[in-house]
């Protein structure tokens, strides 16, 4: 039976001006991965100063230098629509790569903050 | 395989009223250009005018960095223009969401003041249809920014293109 759950992940960024590298693996019981959502406690933070590439099984989804807020979402946004869509993901080997940028906004001071993100997934029960 | 992919081009500005020309490299395999999203990181800040009261010998900086764009929500204007037959196909003004300005329908919430990190609507790139079969776009931005402010404002512009990939079946 295949069932969609909500993968969350999260790192520390803890340095301002600097690239965080962060790995994650999913389940092998994983068959499909259908969207993403980026957050964090501080999202003023992530939205001026973040950037980020993210890569799944090797397979580039979002390049480098690719703003934080083109993903983020606000109370504003219904439920059902908060994941951006991710439609022709093949799951592959499974790893999951950020490399996440910060870099100073001259409307921002920094401090450490949380890099939330988290992927919908489709699972296969059976396997 | 991906069906989409996006490139990413910074344009750095610093000058008042700067007109900035660039180049965002077609992928080999792109079909048609599909979207177009842009946004900007504010990189000058007020806080390092360090303000010296006459009555102290110790300089006392502001402890808020912020370097409010004053109100202006337009920073700029952008122009792509392929070498094929569409020519100029996309103009548009850079906003910043930073300035609110871009609420149309607000709900105030006594301490849980507006802004777009919390308030705002899921970012979709504004979708276009246009051949792909050139190797470069090029394109203009003007500075609105710093040239309204009458001062040089030091900013990066972010774009980012999303193509259309072909895939092996």
């Amino acid at each position: 039976m295949i069932t969609t759950i909500y993968k969350p992940f999260s790192f520390q960024v803890t340095e301002a001006n600097k690239t965080v590298t962060a790995n994650f693996e999913l389940d092998k019981n994983i068959v499909g991965i259908k969207g993403i959502i980026i957050g964090s406690f501080q999202p003023e933070l992530m939205y001026l100063r973040g950037s980020q590439r993210i890569e799944i099984s090797k397979v580039e989804i979002f390049p480098e230098n690719f703003l934080t807020q083109y993903i983020m979402i606000g109370v504003a946004t219904p439920m059902n629509n908060r994941f951006k869509n991710l439609k022709d993901i093949i799951p592959g080997n499974r790893t999951v790569r950020v490399d996440y940028k910060d870099s100073d906004d001259g409307r921002t001071i920094f401090r450490p903050y949380t890099y939330h993100f988290a992927l919908e997934v489709e699972m296969d029960s059976s396997l | 395989m991906r069906e989409e992919q996006a490139i990413v081009e910074v344009i750095p500005i610093s000058k008042q009223g700067e007109i900035r020309h660039f180049q965002v490299k077609v992928p080999m395999n792109a079909m048609e250009v599909i979207g177009i999203q842009t946004g900007v990181r504010i990189k000058s800040k007020a806080a390092l005018t360090v303000i010296v009261p006459r009555d102290r010998d110790v300089a006392i900086t502001p402890s808020v960095a912020v370097d409010s764009p004053g109100g202006i929500s337009v920073v700029g204007e952008l122009k792509l223009q392929s070498s094929e037959k569409p020519n100029v196909f996309y103009g548009t003004l850079v906003r910043d969401a930073f300035e609110e300005f871009d609420f149309s329908n607000p709900f105030a919430v006594p301490f849980f003041p507006e802004k777009d990190w919390t308030h705002g609507n899921k970012k979709e790139m504004e979708k276009l249809t246009i051949d792909a079969n050139t190797t470069v776009i090029s394109g203009v931005y003007k500075d609105n920014l710093g040239a309204a402010l009458k001062r040089d404002m030091v900013y990066e512009v972010f774009l980012a293109v999303w193509f259309k990939i072909e895939t092996k079946k």
